[in-house]
């Protein structure tokens, strides 16, 4: 197995960050940003293994990882017109006694999945 | 929770900002992206407000009903919608581990108008750590405790400040 020169690597990943699709990753799953580049640097060392399918391979005390882009199961497509006035209120059109709620049973469901602040 | 709002009462003070919002999201002004955990979240609100409006525990039909309006209303509006499940196991350690940081970073927020403390909970934490992993631009909220939250490239729309 061949390593790839310390330059060709940093061409590499340099490109991940070039193209907008992939993120890199470290053993925490944190997310390595272009300007911890010095970090980067001593991850990779001198020696980096050549990108498999899982990514790149460990190289030394810590890991560098791929993160492939995640594909939304919807994709973001225009507003029909008019989409917005259509479902105002439409749980109250489709159950009247929905309507009849006072604002601080609602408030009070919401806040029981959120710690929100109730605005007076 | 803007959804709620929008789609169970128009008498509610916060429906008219919560029309705001996806008034916004028609226009083009923001890409909306939600993930199945919210839609969870959602279900969840819509089981309880079902039962306590009609007295008596929410039939499944009902509960569907609303979900398929909700998902018409997703569709119509063009809003994005990422598995939460596909998320998490595309990077199995990054959730609950940047979760734990955003907690451990945020600050606790006095209320503007109830004047009580806030921080961000655990499933607030997830849908930030959601947020920030589809590279979520901003996290529209009507939840004062996200101002507290630091260390992240995601903008918090706080709705109540956003639309007055």
């Amino acid at each position: 197995m061949t390593f790839e020169t310390q330059s060709n690597a940093e061409k590499r990943v340099r490109g991940f960050f070039r193209s907008g699709h992939d993120r890199l990753v470290d053993d925490n799953g944190v997310p390595i940003e272009l300007k911890d580049w010095n970090r980067i640097k001593r991850m990779y060392s001198d020696k980096i293994l050549p990108i498999s399918n899982q990514g790149m391979s460990k190289v030394s005390n810590e890991s560098v990882k791929v993160l492939r882009e995640v594909a939304p199961i919807k994709k973001w497509a225009p507003a029909k017109k008019g989409a917005n006035a259509k479902f105002s209120g439409v749980m109250s059109q489709d159950f009247p006694e929905v309507a009849n709620l006072k604002e601080e049973q609602v408030d009070r469901i919401v806040d029981s999945l959120r710690q929100r602040e109730i605005e007076e | 929770m803007a959804f709620i709002y929008k789609l169970v009462n128009t008498r509610h003070r916060l429906f008219p900002k919560a029309d705001a919002l996806f008034s916004d999201i028609e226009q083009g002004k923001y890409a909306g992206v939600i993930s199945t955990f919210e839609i969870a979240e959602f279900q969840s609100a819509v089981k309880t407000i079902l039962s306590e409006a009609k007295q008596t525990q929410a039939s499944q039909n009902d509960v569907e009903k609303e979900m398929s309006k909700l998902d018409e209303f997703l569709n119509e509006m063009g809003i994005m919608l990422y598995n939460a499940d596909v998320v998490v196991d595309h990077s199995p350690l990054i959730v609950f581990y940047r979760a734990e940081q955003l907690i451990s970073s945020a600050q606790p927020i006095k209320g503007s108008w109830d004047q009580k403390w806030h921080t961000i909970g655990g499933a607030d934490a997830v849908h930030l750590t959601l947020a920030e992993t589809v590279r979520a631009d901003s996290f529209a909220t009507f939840d004062q405790g996200f101002k507290g939250v630091k260390g992240t490239s995601v903008k918090m729309l706080i709705l109540s400040e956003v639309y007055r």
